[in-house]
């Protein structure tokens, strides 16, 4: 098992350091959404980031991503501060929308390659051998819209390994999905991680998803002011059981964590 | 049952059944010279065609609207790119456009033959000016309403804002820049006939204005009828362009 032996390793690859998040409101008090919020990710790791809604998931998400800047704190990825987009971060939206739907498959897999001027026919190789690992192999000349919700998302997954980021940045990838189509993608998006070797943030709000994906659940408080309110070690061997004794333990240890959050959120 | 049959067949059908009755009420109910039965008019059309004057007409207003339109259309286009992408440049000019937008081409026929003449010129300029604006609002909406997914997914793919712009805005809005191109169309021929009926001595709508003085309503039905029917062939001609260059895009057409 890779993950469990690069799980130990103290590689950080991206350390949030008491990060800070205000948004400044016109005629208003500045809005708080991120207080002091600290987390780190290790070489290989896989983490979810759980939360009931509105607490600041995706907020944090942007920082990491660079579509938005943390208010103060810091964002180390291998020890560089974020400031700006870029692809050693690949990030996979909840939505198709944005997948380019005037390319087929495999263009929209080569995009980051093509942007950097990479070669065509080495463009051709490599996004062939990205969609043939999230088993789109014979889909590349298929456009978006002809493609089904799962292999979307999974054009999403292969269009941003095609870059060879450091960390893959997942918000709700699945929540859009069918239950079917989500367990599948769930089992698929293990199987990448485990081949690759790549570190991932994956934000849901799904307990259940949360406690079958990850190495460690880092769960949020309710907003305002969000922050991590605790993280939970995931310590359940691979390949694993959706519904087990403990992996009922776990479920229900997390639960508890958030439902008082959960309470806040809808108080 | 029905899919069996082809859609030409129905037209056909209506198209007719059309004619056929306007034929029976031009001869019965409102026998009138003021109401030329359909073979009356296809009589004057087919005297029209043999000595030449409808088709110098018809080629005319379509020289025009051609010329007009596809000049219309490249100017339109990339100022609109530019004012969507540009929200400095879209504050300073969007007055402009809102103000210019509810000038119908009709109003600047006086101005445009006193500056530009009698000639093509100022026929070409309105076709050029209700062209322009018509595919200008269509890009600008249709950059403004590019999901921000795409723009955010592809900076965080490594694209610099120039790649941004021609790899991400030009291609989603091309759809938006087609709709604009077929209203931008329908527009050139209700301007191209409003301007020949004011000035001019050719053309489709001189030809119609023309034969008011003399009551000759065969006359002014065969210039409405190629007015219908040239729309609709250049439409069809667009659409299939549209559809044979363009169907990556998804075209609304």
């Amino acid at each position: 098992m890779p993950s469990s032996f690069l799980h130990n390793s103290n590689d950080t690859v991206l350390d949030l350091r008491g990060v800070n998040k205000v948004f400044d409101v016109p005629g208003r008090p500045p809005y708080v959404a991120i207080e002091d919020f600290n987390l780190h990710l290790a070489e290989g790791e896989f983490v979810c980031l759980l939360g009931p809604s509105g607490c600041g998931k995706t907020t944090v998400m942007n920082m990491l991503a660079g579509f938005i800047e943390p208010s103060s704190g810091s964002i180390l990825l291998d020890g560089e501060a974020v400031c700006r987009p870029g692809p050693d971060r690949g990030v996979i939206f909840q939505s198709h929308d944005a997948l380019f739907p005037w390319l087929t498959a495999q263009e929209n897999v080569e995009f980051g390659l093509k942007m950097r001027g990479i070669p065509a026919k080495v463009r051709s190789e490599t996004a062939q051998r990205f969609l043939a690992l999230v088993g789109l192999a014979n889909e590349g000349r298929k456009f978006i819209r002809e493609l089904s919700g799962g292999m979307q998302q999974r054009v999403q997954i292969a269009r941003v390994l095609a870059n060879e980021p450091r960390i893959l940045l997942m918000d709700e990838p699945f929540a859009a999905l069918d239950a079917q189509t989500r367990r599948v993608l769930q089992d698929q998006l293990v199987d990448i991680w485990q081949r690759t070797q790549t570190t991932i943030c994956f934000i849901t709000h799904d307990i259940g998803e949360a406690v079958f994906l990850a190495d460690r659940v880092a769960t949020m408080r309710a907003g305002p002011a969000s922050g991590i309110k605790e993280v939970v070690e995931i310590d359940m061997p691979r390949p694993r059981e959706r519904i087990s004794d403990q992996a009922s333990v776990y479920h229900r240890r997390i639960e508890d964590v958030i439902s008082a959050e959960v309470q806040a959120a809808l108080a | 049952m029905t899919k069996h049959i082809p859609i030409p067949v129905y037209y056909l059908f209506s198209v007719t059944a059309a004619v056929l009755i306007w034929q029976l009420l031009s001869v019965t109910v409102f026998p009138s010279i003021f109401f030329p039965p359909p073979t009356q008019v296809a009589e004057t059309a087919v005297r029209l065609i043999e000595n030449g004057t409808l088709p110098s007409h018809i080629q005319i207003s379509l020289q025009r609207i051609l010329l007009g339109f596809f000049i219309g259309s490249l100017i339109g286009f990339p100022v609109g790119l530019v004012l969507g992408a540009n929200l400095l440049v879209r504050r300073l000019v969007e007055p402009f456009v809102h103000f210019f937008r509810f000038v119908p081409p009709i109003a600047w026929v006086s101005p445009a033959i006193i500056w530009l003449g009698i000639g093509e010129a100022s026929k070409v300029a309105l076709i050029i000016y209700t062209t322009t604006f018509m595919v200008l609002l269509n890009t600008l909406t249709g950059v403004v309403s590019i999901d921000r997914n795409k723009l955010l997914a592809a900076r965080s793919l490594g694209a610099s804002s120039l790649q941004c712009f021609f790899f991400v805005v030009f291609p989603a809005t091309i759809p938006f820049i087609f709709t604009g191109m077929r209203l931008a169309m329908g527009n050139s021929f209700m301007t191209v006939v409003s301007a020949e009926m004011i000035a001019a001595q050719e053309g489709l709508g001189y030809m119609i204005i023309h034969a008011r003085l003399f009551m000759a309503l065969d006359q002014i039905f065969v210039g409405i009828i190629c007015l219908g029917l040239l729309g609709w062939g250049t439409d069809t001609v667009l659409r299939f362009l549209i559809r044979r260059f363009g169907s990556r895009y998804q075209p609304v057409a």
